[in-house]
């Protein structure tokens, strides 16, 4: 997986592009959740027996577009309530929330290591990776994360990840600034 | 509800340390249930100590003749003829072995232990398929 900092990472960026500038900071915290929640099946892995192949494994059903599409239901259902069902904005924020959590699988699916992910979960359990595989895969234990290894794969993920999103960010921002003198010289 | 929302943001993250953590008690500590757990318990420390000596003929005997054997990061699957031609430079070229705390099922003649190995940097779970054959236990497969 790619290290939960660099999940976090897309969800600010993408946040960044979703957002109007009116977003509360509970937007922005379950941004980060959403990106980050499909590792929460390492606690099976590490703590309750489930190896990582089994279909509540390690990059399991919790790293399937399925899942996806069940948390960013259950998030905006939950946190958005006063959003009227089915409206525009109820969709921006279903489809906004799918995206991220399934970023996750994908981002997953671009590194080098561990098992592959079950994309297609739950019709199969098969593990699928991306045929390029870029992306240094992150150590689980915390341990080997603050060695040199994990500093290996902080600078694949800075070169792969964070460098995009940074030019998203910067094109994104020239953009809105553009749109504001545009509109500004014609009114 | 920003502030609840921290909170458990907070343990969740509080969770996934501790969860990182692992499992870290040795095999040595564990406690076996029956006369067949402390069998599995003792080829598995058979097992460690024939990686951790470097000593291939010891961990060939624990080996079911017909067994499959998941190896390397790409997890291909070997059989005991396959796996035994590459287990000397394995063996020379991995790091040492620690087996930790394992959660055993015996069915007759069959058993699962799911048993969490750190190696150098690996921290993982493998799951071992023993079999009982002739008064003794084999380890038939593993995989991870």
């Amino acid at each position: 997986m790619p290290t939960i900092i660099t999940h976090s990472v897309i969800a600010l960026s993408s946040s960044y592009g979703f957002s109007s500038g009116k977003e509360s900071l509970k937007f922005w915290i379950l941004s980060i959740a959403c990106s980050s929640l499909p590792d929460a099946d390492v606690i099976g892995y590490r703590w309750l027996y489930i190896p990582s192949y089994h279909f509540f494994g390690h990059r399991g059903f919790f790293h399937s577009p399925v899942f996806a599409a069940l948390l960013s239901l259950f998030i905006v259902c939950i946190f958005y309530r006063k959003e009227v069902i089915f409206s525009n904005q109820w969709w921006k924020y279903v489809l906004y929330f799918f995206i991220l959590s399934a970023s996750h699988g994908l981002l997953d699916a671009l590194t080098n290591g561990g098992n592959g992910i079950a994309l297609l979960s739950p019709i199969t359990n098969e593990r699928y990776f991306f045929p390029w595989t870029p992306i240094e895969v992150s150590p689980l234990s915390i341990k080997a994360f603050f060695s040199q290894r994990g500093f290996t794969v902080l600078i694949s993920e800075m070169i792969w990840i964070w460098a995009p999103c940074l030019l998203f960010i910067i094109f994104l921002e020239l953009k809105r600034r553009k749109y504001k003198y545009v509109k500004g010289f014609l009114l | 509800m920003t502030v609840i929302m921290m909170k458990q943001l907070v343990f969740f993250i509080v969770i996934t340390v501790i969860a990182s953590c692992g499992q870290n008690e040795p095999l040595t500590n564990y406690e076996p249930k029956s006369p067949q757990e402390q069998a599995l318990k003792s080829i598995l420390l058979d097992f460690q100590d024939g990686v951790n000596t470097l000593d291939a003929k010891k961990i060939e005997s624990l080996i079911h003749p017909k067994a499959s054997l998941m190896t390397g990061r790409e997890r291909k699957t070997l059989s005991k003829e396959e796996y035994v031609k590459i287990l000397p430079k394995r063996l020379a070229g991995n790091p040492s072995v620690a087996l930790g705390k394992p959660k055993m099922t015996v069915s007759g003649d069959k058993a699962e232990v799911k048993i969490y190995m750190t190696r150098g940097n690996y921290n993982g779970l493998v799951v071992y398929n023993m079999i009982l054959e002739d008064n003794k236990w084999y380890i038939q497969g593993w995989k991870y």
